[in-house]
């Protein structure tokens, strides 16, 4: 037979009279224990409810009370399995906690006073409790009363007593010898009682708190703003933004007063001022010291402070990368564009600064490869992404022969059609470039959320590394930002050519490939397999061991296909010679780029040329790469023909980009306005030196005619002979004349010659001797000889 | 005297304009006879409707969007300029099984597409359009679909109607909005055609928060499915795992090699070479089969990826396929399961 004492505990399945189906404690037995007619004193443990649903009461936490209960009744409950003996419920921690050591964990602000020391709120709690049912406890103990269960009636004195609800009191008791008769059970149940706070806010047009003394003397409209809600997000807000360790609380009053209460701002001296609230519309510092410091929640202030896109940028947690799903080298590309930060120059003059171009640029998303770059001066487009694209999957090699790179080996820069390219909603995101994409290199493109370049992470990161390790270490750089204050304009600053430029960015991309240690990216199934080996840790490396384990994806497409589809089109003029690019985005204007000139068997084989009718413009469109003007594409029925660039001008072949075509032209016609006065008088010089010297030659015909018609031409071929004979005598005759410095002519020279002006020698000239004025007249007969032709 | 003369002219024209500027009245006066003078713009400027207009809609209609099958059809939403997302990432993909491209409105969809072409659909129709008003059987036009007595179905309105739900307009407009179904799939089981319609939603519990228009979408959309006899399924957008969706992305560009012609008589030979030495890893596999089959080594490994996509060899895509170590067996049989469990909706 099981032993029940005081102190038994039984959990009661089955509601069985006034014994609810619960856990109890038997407190008293009232007789005798071995007899089955012994009334028992039990009473209901309180146990924790389940969690309370939302909307839903809390369940009730209340221990019920003495009942009574004949012991025989038990056991057979228990036979019954109706109850079952059980142990008492786990304490909470607390309950074992000293007072010091409860004092010690409670926040010093909710410390109560007790006398001459402090105690926990929790401990006041008890000891108050205590002293309601000490008194009760004390005349159970001395055995005034007969049974515990009679204390019951004895409550309503009491509470009459203390002036409170019998129902605190009952609590308290019961409580009390529910848990054992210890002391600690009348603790609360847990170490933060009471329901959640709730935060006041001023109603009804009053403030909380003493009314200011404007408002004590009437003047309502200066009491102050009644925060609300969002006064009070806005004060945490800036509090967590502005209250800084070093600076005053003014000045951080002062800032968050003129980011949140101001009503847009002032020019005074050149600076744009915000224009505060009045000081009765905005919180006062008192109130924002007072909230700010509340808690809140960092991670939800984060998100309202920076939006929802910066927050994503920066602040959210990651789930994920860009690279997640990334199986092999060549599977997923990024593509992106990106100032270069750095001013340039003309190619053509070095003087003339053309601002800072755009790079777009593929790099694989996984191990970060360079694969293929192009620079852009003015805004990119749809046409530049596609050439970026072609860049990455052709061959480096012409690239970096134009670019006189003959020391790096093009394989270092692979060649790679990405199956899937990320980009941003920016230059591709237009039909030509998905329809050329996925249509016609079959190359899937992802567009990635707008807002949310960190999906697209491998560019970010890509022009970052860029811009650190080459862009801003190049004169006539930017940084990336605005001149501060007192620096020197960047454009002023401005060096290299868009040539030089990408010579140094393809031999830092060739640094990044095959020189840059990245020994986090290289996967453990390359360290186990070149165990042993030596390898650098490059990525270069990495992509060489990934070809060799099939682990580079590479769609098979003809090149030539490629820059038929992925090349942007320009309009050229078939002239007889070959074609000649015209200047594009000039509407119906044509501009001829005739610093080059293209041409090959295909046209001539063709008769392009005639191919056209003859008011039809002989205009065609052709595939050309602007930064590669050693040969264009022709794209006909016939296929895809490569025309070369003819021009004689190797520098124009090797190193002109089509922009330095156009502004070849446009420096020609600068050049032209400019110089337009020089050449127009040259011009009009040579015009009226020839006029003046066809009316002195007609006055001398003229003249001749009027003495006697003895010099009058003969229209035979004989006479023309005869006259250029009597010429050739005449011009000796003339010659010897000036050489031996005869000072008049004879009558038939003058018909000849015309008359001779007299020409004294000013006193310098040294008269020459007879010998060399000989030699002189021999020269000059040389010399006149040899004007005729002869 | 002259000098007199421009002085006064000068005085005068100072008091003129300074009364102008020290008469309110006339100022305001002034201003009113401006205001009077000026003529509204009888035509207002034209601007640019961004919303949806019949003539649109007809235009959209007759350059095909929304119809065709394979290689023909064209999806009725498409990705242009001025429709990205904030909220999701949008694929337009090149799909080389079908040969054709198509636009995918989040990752999940482009992945379930990857996969819904692995497990061997005769047909994927993504962004596939449910008219409004009463038009042609789905399964019309189908290759194989020639002899099969097809109902006309009925229009989405009247559907919407029957279910008291509201059918819904392009905003801004009344013109009913012709709602799409993420994917339209055609199943050829032996030589009976059927269509499996799948709607790919973010949502992966039931205990999930949706929006009760979401709801009603989905129901119109059963309850389409329902009326054409076609199965219907409501997939989580992650139901493909990174890992399997990032291996049939490496397979897929080789699942259609028709444009290598020495690859494909060496196929079956080189799958039967591969299957021989189990216990090889990957590529000294493809090493030596290439040998074998006399191909050079990045055609072999062509055809290896192409027979993994098509199971030929098989490889389990679901598991890591690490290329220095032997292929894990299984991508056949969890083919043949999945095919089961999501297209046909059989238990496993």
């Amino acid at each position: 037979m099981r032993h029940i004492g005081v102190g038994f505990v039984f959990r009661v399945t089955q509601r069985h009279g006034q014994i609810q189906a619960a856990l109890h404690r038997v407190i008293e037995i009232n007789g005798d224990p071995n007899g089955d007619d012994c009334p028992l004193v039990v009473i209901q443990i309180p146990e924790q409810p389940s969690p309370r649903q939302f909307g839903k009461k809390q369940a009730s936490y209340y221990s019920r009370g003495f009942k009574r209960v004949r012991l025989e009744t038990l056991r057979q409950l228990l036979e019954e399995k109706k109850a079952i003996e059980s142990s008492p419920p786990p304490s909470p921690s607390w309950w074992s906690r000293s007072d010091a050591e409860l004092l010690a964990a409670c926040p010093k602000e909710r410390w109560v006073r007790h006398g001459e020391s402090w105690i926990a709120p929790e401990v006041h709690k008890r000891e108050k409790k205590w002293a309601w049912i000490e008194p009760l406890i004390a005349s159970y103990e001395r055995k005034e009363i007969p049974s515990v269960a009679e204390l019951d009636a004895l409550v309503p004195a009491r509470a009459v007593e203390l002036e409170i609800k019998p129902n605190q009191i009952y609590d308290a008791l019961h409580r009390y010898f529910a848990f054992g008769e210890i002391k600690d059970a009348l603790l609360p149940n847990t170490p933060l009682s009471g329901g959640k706070g709730k935060e006041r806010y001023g109603k009804n047009g009053v403030r909380l708190g003493a009314p200011n003394t404007a408002a004590k003397q009437g003047n309502s409209q200066l009491a102050g703003k009644i925060c609300d809600e969002q006064d009070r997000q806005n004060m945490r807000d800036g509090y967590q933004m502005f209250v800084r360790r070093g600076v005053s609380r003014k000045d951080s009053f002062l800032a968050f007063s003129s980011t949140y209460y101001s009503d847009g701002y002032k020019v005074e001296n050149g600076y744009q001022l915000p224009l505060l609230l009045l000081a009765h519309q905005r919180p006062t510092e008192r109130e924002f010291f007072d909230h700010g410091p509340e808690k809140q929640d960092r991670y939800a202030m984060l998100r309202r402070i920076f939006g929802e896109a910066e927050w994503a940028k920066d602040y959210r947690s990651l789930i994920g990368t860009a690279q997640d799903g990334i199986h092999s080298l060549g599977q997923v590309g990024s593509i992106d564009a990106s100032p270069i930060d750095v001013n340039l120059v003309s190619c053509f003059d070095c003087q003339v600064p053309i601002g800072v171009p755009r790079g777009l640029f593929v790099r694989d998303a996984k191990w970060g490869l360079w694969c293929g770059a192009h620079n852009v001066i003015g805004g990119p487009g749809t046409e530049d992404a596609l050439l970026t694209i072609l860049r990455a999957a052709l061959s480096k090699a012409k690239v970096l022969r134009r670019l006189d790179l003959n020391d790096i080996h093009p394989d270092d820069i692979p060649d790679l059609l990405f199956v899937r390219l990320l980009s941003d909603n920016g230059e591709l995101r237009a039909i030509k470039g998905i329809e050329t994409c996925a249509e016609k290199v079959r190359t899937t493109i992802e567009f990635v959320e707008s807002g949310r370049a960190d999906r697209n992470s491998p560019s970010e990161s890509g022009h970052h590394a860029r811009h650190a390790g080459l862009d801003h270490k190049l004169p006539g750089t930017t940084y990336g930002r605005r001149p501060k204050r007192g620096e020197a304009l960047p454009i002023s600053k401005a060096l290299l050519n868009l040539y030089g430029y990408e010579r140094l960015l393809w031999q830092w991309m060739h640094w990044a490939n095959t020189k840059q240690l990245v020994p986090h990216l290289v996967p453990t199934e390359m360290k186990r397999d070149m165990a042993g080996k030596s390898f650098l840790p490059t990525r270069i490396e990495i992509y060489r061991w990934a070809d060799r384990q099939g682990l580079v994806t590479r769609p098979r497409m003809d090149p030539l296909y490629l820059k038929s589809v992925l090349l942007p089109v320009y309009t050229a003029s078939v002239v007889r010679n070959g074609l000649i690019l015209h200047r594009p985005r000039t509407g119906e204007r044509v501009e001829l780029l005739k610093a080059a000139l293209f041409n090959s068997d295909y046209i001539e084989q063709t008769a392009l040329y005639h191919n056209f009718g003859p008011n039809d413009p002989r205009h065609i469109q052709v595939r050309v790469d602007p930064d590669d003007l050693s040969e264009i594409i022709l794209v006909d029925r016939r296929g895809v023909h490569v025309i070369p660039n003819v021009t004689n001008d190797v520098i124009v072949v090797r190193e002109y980009y089509l922009p330095d075509l156009v502004a070849v032209n446009d420096a020609n016609r600068l050049k032209n306005i400019e110089t337009k006065s020089d050449v127009d008088q040259a011009g009009s010089d040579l015009r009226l030196s020839r006029a003046a010297e066809i009316d002195l030659a007609q006055a001398k015909r003229k003249a001749a005619d009027a003495e006697g018609g003895e010099g009058q031409t003969t229209a035979s071929k004989e006479g023309v002979r005869d006259n250029q004979k009597r010429e050739r005598g005449a011009q000796l005759q003339q010659a010897a004349e000036q050489a031996v410095g005869s000072k008049t002519a004879t009558a038939a020279n003058r018909v000849a010659a015309g008359p001779v002006t007299t020409v004294v020698p000013p006193g310098n000239v040294v008269p020459l001797k007879a010998e060399s004025r000989l030699k002189l007249a021999q020269i000059n007969r040389m010399k006149a000889f040899f004007d005729k032709g002869g | 005297m002259i000098e007199d003369e421009v002085q006064q002219a000068i005085e005068a024209l100072i008091d003129k304009n300074r009364s102008r500027e020290s008469d309110p009245a006339q100022l305001d006066a002034d201003f009113q006879e401006w205001m009077a003078s000026a003529e509204p713009s009888k035509t207002p400027p034209k601007k640019r409707r961004r919303t949806m207009t019949w003539d649109k809609l007809r235009k959209h209609l007759l350059e095909g969007f929304g119809t065709g099958h394979g290689a023909a059809y064209r999806p009725w939403l498409t990705l242009r300029r001025k429709n990205p997302s904030k909220s999701s990432n949008q694929v337009a993909a090149h799909l080389f099984v079908l040969q054709r491209h198509g636009f995918f409105f989040s990752r999940g969809e482009y992945q379930i597409a990857l996969l819904l072409l692995w497990l061997g659909v005769d047909d994927l129709r993504e962004q596939f359009p449910l008219w409004p008003i009463a038009h042609p059987h789905p399964l019309v036009g189908a290759l194989g679909a020639e002899g099969i007595q097809l109902q006309y179905s009925r229009g989405l309105l009247q559907i919407a109607e029957e279910a008291g739900i509201e059918h819904g307009v392009y905003p801004g407009t009344k013109i009913p909005y012709v709602a799409t179904i993420d994917f339209m799939l055609t199943i050829r089981t032996g030589s009976a055609l059927s269509l499996v319609a799948i709607s790919c939603k973010p949502f992966s519990t039931l205990e999930d928060e949706i929006k009760w228009r979401t709801l009603e979408r989905l129901e119109l959309e059963r309850r389409y499915a329902e009326h054409n006899g076609i199965r219907y399924f409501v997939f989580n957008s992650r139901v493909v795992p990174i890992l399997m969706a990032g291996q049939l992305e490496w397979c897929f560009d080789c699942s259609h090699i028709a444009n290598i012609p020495q690859v494909v008589p060496a196929l079956e030979k080189f799958a039967s070479e591969f299957e021989s030495t189990p216990d090889l890893s990957i590529s000294d596999a493809v090493r030596r089969t290439s040998e074998v089959c006399k191909l050079r080594l990045e055609d072999g490994w062509t055809a290896f990826r192409h027979c993994v996509w098509t199971q030929q060899i098989d490889v389990d895509l679901s598991q890591p396929i690490l290329t220095t170590y032997p292929a894990k067996r299984g991508g056949q049989d969890l083919r043949t399961r999945l095919r089961q469990k999501l297209l046909l909706g059989e238990p496993t």
